[in-house]
């Protein structure tokens, strides 16, 4: 029975991970547009010599 | 037979770039037609850089590439400028975001997130569609900003530089803020319920010592973030209201709140019981929820623009016969400047050429084009038609006659201080009446057992806790705002829908509001003509200078004869000509000497038209009252005050009368500071809530005086005075609904308010005889909040069903 404790524990703390990454998605601006990606998907790739450079 | 414009164009040929009817007179090298040369350089722009997909793509009609006057964005040059407009910028790129009006469909985003094929300079463009900007990075040295807005205008999508001056926005960083909150508590009460769910199996708690003191220390590690972190909010304004002397709704939730963490502390150490944790992260979550529910906003729309996102950034002075492009703050009285069709008048100024055409039709609603003579003063606001125009400044931009009302002190003082919102009042009630009960419970208890009387005392605030009461307004109101939303009608905040339920007068104003300020629509349904009488009158129209014979002239699709006998124009009244020998005559009733039965009795601009002694019918500006206008200001003049400030003469009096109701107040010839003085003293007379409805210019200060100001935009994306709300303009017709919808979105909350009520008195029940366990507590306040949220959303629905919005 105290294996439970354990478990609690663990269980406790793999929430607290998704926590985490549901915090980080919207500092990171996951939730500003939430629109034009699902547009943006829908563009056939089309290779290009001028490959974005990031800029973040 | 009956003839209208459109079955003489040619279906069959189209544009191949923006769709539009053309006559195949211009075509490419590949023998695709176009309507105008702009159209073509676009598409040879398209498909050089293999971009024809745009075409598969594209829904709703392309943009047409306007012309392009490279001298117009000299001023981009300007060093000071740059640094406004530009993000952010270091040796190797800069990055700007820009405001698109145009971007409409898919294909628009494709097109403009592959800006990098044509020019190589630019490294990266993103678009935001709701918002509809674009943040372009372009590496240096190459494409300087100016380049880089005359590329944009080349594929017609001119960026709408005044905007970005005006507002400069961030994405809201409270509705961020509030998303991780309303986490924090999510993710705690999701957590501490299951962990409290063994706790209420057995009667007697856990067995096992262990688990169960595990159990409560995680609790209480899972509460502290959502009482020190979530709930914040709550804390600082009822702190506020404390300081204020108000008693807000956030009183009890916060004492409530307190209690319970302390309650549930207490009984934890003692080791008496669980604690009530769950409710209390249940009760944050909820509370915050309802927060996040009623934070719509309209991303794509602005509610604070002032005068100077309407006039240009920069204004061609003329100094020595040589032209040079500078900002318009650097704008002195005495300085000559060129105005350009289609430029905005940026000072009041006196015309130096012989005449010229102005659209104010911003500023006054008016939309026929005005003439104005050499020596006039042209007022700042108006558009140049035709003619690039020199004139000389006389005044500041600051001090002209427009911009001078925006010193006045409402559009620097907040108005919702009057204001109590819906809870506020309730609670002015409901929060004395809490702590009144608590303290009598523990009166009554002290005398039996003093522990007993704490126990009463935190248990009706835990169980007064207004959660229902304080969630009701937020789910409704939220509901309200999309449901308003999705029939145009775009309101601010919750507030402003609040404050629509108890509006008690309305104004109006005349021209654009009323009436539709939409040009060159005309309606053709009251004539009928055959092709040759068409060509008649366009002879007609064409030789006239009347705003309203040019629009007919360039709405009928007929060759034009050269055979002209005889024009006459008798200004105000109309044309009579001898055309091929035939006889022409158009204008107004009194014109033509119509007999009463020819006249019809529909109110608006219409323009008779006879040819040969026959009377053909007439045709109607759009510019009339919008249809439907009259059913609409009938019900609503059974539940308002009515009054209309026009800034037109009084002509039209006669008709708006009886459609305003006997007793209602009109004025005419309302300069905008009159529209605001008449506010205010309505305001001052004790009318109670004042909405004005207006568009132009001259109606800002009006709009920002009323308890509501909603302003009416013909289109998407057109520059709208600050307002409280804005109503897309062939949906004046439907404000009854929507207000009447107002009116019972209050009678919701009320209705909600009976439940809480309820839930209250048998809570309370339990609380006062002693008898409230953490089982109970639990159950409890989640039934409640979820009876409180399904009905808000249920009712708001149902109600906007039975008022006919969609």
């Amino acid at each position: 029975m105290q294996i439970i404790v354990v478990l609690i524990c663990v269980s406790v703390v793999v929430a607290s991970l998704f926590l985490w990454a549901f915090i980080w998605s919207v500092k990171s601006g996951q939730y500003d547009d939430d629109y034009t990606p699902s547009v943006r998907m829908l563009f056939e790739d089309q290779q290009s010599e001028n490959e974005s450079t990031k800029t973040k | 037979m009956k003839y209208s414009p459109a079955d003489t164009i040619n279906e069959r040929l189209k544009c191949t770039h923006c769709g539009d009817a053309c006559d195949g007179s211009i075509r490419n090298a590949e023998q695709q037609v176009f309507c105008c040369q702009g159209c073509v350089s676009v598409y040879q722009l398209l498909s050089d850089n293999n971009m024809c997909d745009f075409y598969r793509m594209q829904e709703g009609k392309t943009t047409k590439p306007g012309e392009i006057d490279a001298a117009r964005f000299e001023h981009l040059n300007d060093t000071e400028l740059q640094r406004q407009l530009i993000d952010y910028e270091d040796e190797k790129q800069y990055r700007v975001s820009l405001r698109l009006p145009q971007i409409h469909c898919t294909a628009c985003v494709y097109l403009l997130e592959q800006l990098y094929r044509f020019n190589n300079h630019i490294a990266e463009s993103k678009i935001d569609f709701v918002r509809k900007e674009i943040s372009i990075t372009v590496r240096k040295p190459g494409l300087s900003l100016r380049e880089l807005v005359l590329l944009l205008h080349e594929l017609g999508y001119g960026p709408d530089l005044n905007h970005k001056l005006g507002n400069r926005r961030e994405i809201d960083p409270e509705k961020k803020k509030l998303l991780r909150k309303l986490a924090v508590a999510g993710f705690a009460f999701g957590n501490v319920m299951l962990l409290s769910f063994p706790e209420y199996l057995s009667t007697n708690g856990l067995n096992e010592p262990l688990v169960q003191s595990t159990i409560h220390v995680l609790n209480i590690l899972l509460s502290i973030p959502v009482l020190a972190y979530s709930g914040t909010h709550y804390f600082k304004s009822a702190w506020e209201g404390l300081k204020k002397g108000i008693l807000n709704i956030d009183i009890p939730i916060a004492l409530g709140m307190v209690v319970l963490f302390a309650r549930s502390l207490f009984e934890i150490i003692s080791q008496s019981g669980a604690g009530y944790l769950d409710s209390l992260t249940g009760l944050v979550f909820f509370l915050l929820l309802g927060r996040f529910f009623q934070q719509k906003t309209y991303d794509e729309l602005s509610f604070e623009r002032d005068f100077r996102s309407f006039f240009p950034l920069g204004i061609t002075r003329i100094t020595h016969d040589k032209e040079e492009e500078i900002s318009i703050d650097k704008l002195l009285p005495g300085d000559e400047i060129l105005v350009r069709n289609e430029e905005v008048i940026p000072a009041d100024a006196i015309l130096n050429a012989d005449k010229c055409l102005v659209d104010y039709s911003f500023v006054t609603g008016e939309s026929e084009p005005q003439e104005r003579f050499r020596g006039d003063v042209l007022y700042a606001g108006g558009k140049i038609i035709g003619m690039a125009v020199r004139m000389e400044v006389i005044k500041k931009v600051a001090q002209g006659y427009l911009t001078k009302l925006w010193n006045h002190e409402s559009f620097s003082k907040k108005h919702d201080d009057r204001f109590k919102t819906i809870t506020d009042r309730i609670a002015r009630y409901f929060t004395p009446a809490v702590i009144g009960l608590s303290i009598a419970g523990f009166a009554y208890w002290y005398g039996q057992s003093p522990e007993m009387a704490f126990q009463v005392f935190a248990a009706v605030l835990i169980i007064a806790c207004p959660c229902a009461l304080a969630l009701s307004a937020p789910f409704t109101f939220g509901n309200a705002i999309r449901i308003l939303g999705r029939n145009k009608l775009f309101v601010k905040n919750s507030v402003v829908v609040d404050k629509l339920s108890q509006i008690d007068e309305l104004i109006f104003d005349k021209t654009g509001t009323l009436t539709s300020s939409e040009q060159n629509d005309i309606d053709f349904s009251g004539i009928q003509w055959n092709f040759r009488q068409q060509q008649l009158v366009k002879t007609a129209c064409r030789n006239s200078t009347h705003p309203l014979s040019r629009q007919l002239a360039q709405a009928l699709d007929a060759e034009v004869c050269e055979n002209i006998q005889l024009f006459d124009e008798v200004r105000g009244k109309g044309i009579a000509a001898i055309i091929d020998h035939q006889r022409v005559k158009l204008g107004s009733a009194d014109f033509l000497e119509l007999s009463d039965d020819e006249r019809s009795s529909m109110p608006g601009s219409l323009v008779y038209v006879r040819v040969n002694g026959e009377l053909l019918g007439y045709v109607r500006y759009k510019n009339a009252y919008r249809t439907g206008m009259d059913e609409s200001l009938g019900e609503l003049r059974n539940k308002y005050a009515m009054h209309l400030l026009s800034g037109d003469g009084d002509q039209e009096a006669p008709v708006l009368q009886p459609l305003f109701g006997e007793d209602a107040e009109m004025r005419f010839r309302q300069s905008p500071a009159d529209k605001l003085q008449y506010i205010e003293k309505r305001q001052q007379a004790g009318a109670g809530l004042v909405m004005m409805v207006g568009d132009g210019l001259n109606d800002a200060g009006a709009l920002q005086q009323a308890a509501v100001g909603v302003a009416v935009s013909e289109r998407d994306g057109q520059f709208t005075p600050a307002s409280d709300a804005i109503l897309a303009g062939d949906q004046v017709p439907n404000l009854h609904r929507m207000l009447a919808f107002a009116r019972d979105s209050r009678r919701v909350i009320f209705t909600n308010l009976g439940f809480s009520l309820t839930y209250n008195v048998v809570g309370l029940s339990f609380a006062l005889s002693g008898q409230l366990t953490p089982v109970v507590s639990a159950i409890l306040m989640p039934v409640s909040s979820i009876t409180v949220v399904l009905s808000a959303t249920l009712l708001t629905n149902y109600y906007a069903k039975r008022n006919g919005l969609k």
